[in-house]
């Protein structure tokens, strides 16, 4: 049996230290907006407004570290280091992990500017101190694209909170001092109007509506291969494709399975699990699987290709196809052979020790294309 | 140590007469008033931190034999 682990310490640590990273990126940004009215009073002079901003935006590049290292040590996401610097690289959700990486480098050159800005001169440091009103909203979408807690209530509510706090402070900033630059601030308005438009139209056709997990870019992969870890590595919270095997149609069977899984390393940083599965009571009763990806911390591999045979001992490649969705240890496979295509949905426990396969295997004769 | 604001830039955001008002007054349309360049030493880590938030880093912290 593949143990299942649940999401480790690290995992909730990043998905909690994201969020509270987005909290104080939002109160910096905010008074860093209306800052430049000079919003004070007299129980709240200037400076303190100021000191508050630089707390915040600190504050944050803590809880951002943290939030990247839990993300890189965690094995629950094969995410290395270099994908959260170098935008779109990652195996695991390119884009939307890409943005995280984007906001990050973002917010780290507006901080070392900030720090050092004695050094950089004024203008310098101003000019990337712009950068950050590209970086807010960069880590938002950030957040909603690839958070795991996005579709939570609580979690678009503190969302829904960030937005309608940063438009306040950016309609506050608007409205000071109108009608100077009138251009500038027509375009700050539209730029605002649009990205909330946008934003109302992404997020029920993207992060809300089902099936985002895969379509965001969870590889379709990560199987437990030799240590019992990572069958839960892509079970953050999305209902598996290979989770519904309809029956009843004529070609259709559904049996038990039972072999061996092996790993081998192909080359650096890629490694082969190969699937030998014998099917009880069927005429097809050979059935390989083979993965190649590269292997996560923590066991299993992320898949970049894989070949599936079904078929006899004597000809095991009756039908033969490839992985089309894959979950933890739960396959779905399409494959086709002279006869027609199958769809194959396998459930596997496999015991790490032994390198013992079991479980389920329900075909179905593919229809159309 | 010497205490210099640059007039020419300085936009009167205030900040610096907030944090060290031992030394800096403001006139009436809010741009800071040195009271003398030559600063105390008892002021001068107050001093270093006006300057450093400045938002326009226009108050200066200089030694003196420059």
């Amino acid at each position: 049996m593949a143990s299942s682990v649940g999401p480790s310490a690290l995992w909730y640590l990043t998905r909690g230290t994201g969020t509270v990273t987005l909290v104080l990126l939002t109160i910096s940004v905010a008074l860093g907006v209306a800052n430049v009215r000079r919003t004070h009073t007299e129980r709240v002079p200037r400076f303190v407004v100021e000191a508050v901003h630089r707390t915040a935006s600190l504050l944050a590049l803590g809880f951002l570290a943290v939030h990247i290292v839990t993300s890189v040590l965690d094995p629950f996401a094969p995410i290395r280091l270099i994908d959260t610097v170098v935008p779109f690289v990652s195996a695991y959700r390119p884009v939307w992990l890409g943005l995280g990486a984007i906001a990050s480098d973002l917010l780290i050159a507006v901080a070392l500017t900030s720090v050092l800005r004695r050094r950089f001169g004024y203008r310098a440091w101003r000019l990337t101190h712009w950068l950050a009103y590209a970086c807010w909203p960069v880590a938002l979408v950030h957040g909603l694209g690839t958070g795991s807690d996005a579709k939570t209530s609580w979690m678009l509510a503190l969302t829904a909170g960030s937005v309608l706090v940063v438009l306040a402070a950016v309609g506050s900033r608007i409205a000071s001092g109108w009608p100077d630059h009138a251009g500038v601030r027509f375009s700050a308005i539209a730029a605002s109007v649009f990205a909330v438009i946008a934003l109302l139209i992404w997020l029920p056709t993207g992060p809300l509506s089902s099936g985002w997990a895969k379509r965001a870019g969870t590889p379709s992969s990560l199987l437990a291969a030799a240590t019992p870890v990572s069958a839960t590595t892509t079970s953050t919270g999305r209902s598996g494709a290979a989770s519904s095997a309809g029956g009843g149609a004529p070609a259709a069977f559904g049996t038990s399975v039972t072999g061996t899984v092996g790993q081998s390393q192909i080359r650096h940083r890629l490694v082969r699990v190969d699937l030998r599965l014998a099917l009880a009571g069927q005429p097809l009763n050979a059935l390989d699987i083979r993965i190649d990806g590269h292997p996560v911390s923590g066991g299993g591999v992320a898949m970049t290709s894989s070949s599936v045979a079904l078929g006899t001992p004597a000809t095991p490649a009756l039908y033969s196809g490839r992985i089309t969705a894959l979950e933890g240890t739960s396959i779905e496979a399409r494959v086709s052979g002279e006869r027609g295509s199958l769809i194959l949905l396998t459930q596997l426990q496999i015991d790490p020790r032994s390198g013992s396969v079991t479980g389920t295997l329900n075909a179905q004769p593919a229809t159309g294309g | 140590m010497q205490l210099h604001v640059n007039p020419v830039d300085c936009l009167a955001h205030g900040v610096c007469a907030d944090l060290l008002p031992e030394w800096i007054s403001r006139d009436e349309w809010g741009y800071p008033i040195v009271n003398d360049p030559e600063l105390p030493p008892e002021l001068v880590e107050g001093a270093r931190r006006a300057a450093n938030h400045c938002p326009l880093l226009d108050l200066r912290l200089d030694p003196e034999n420059i």
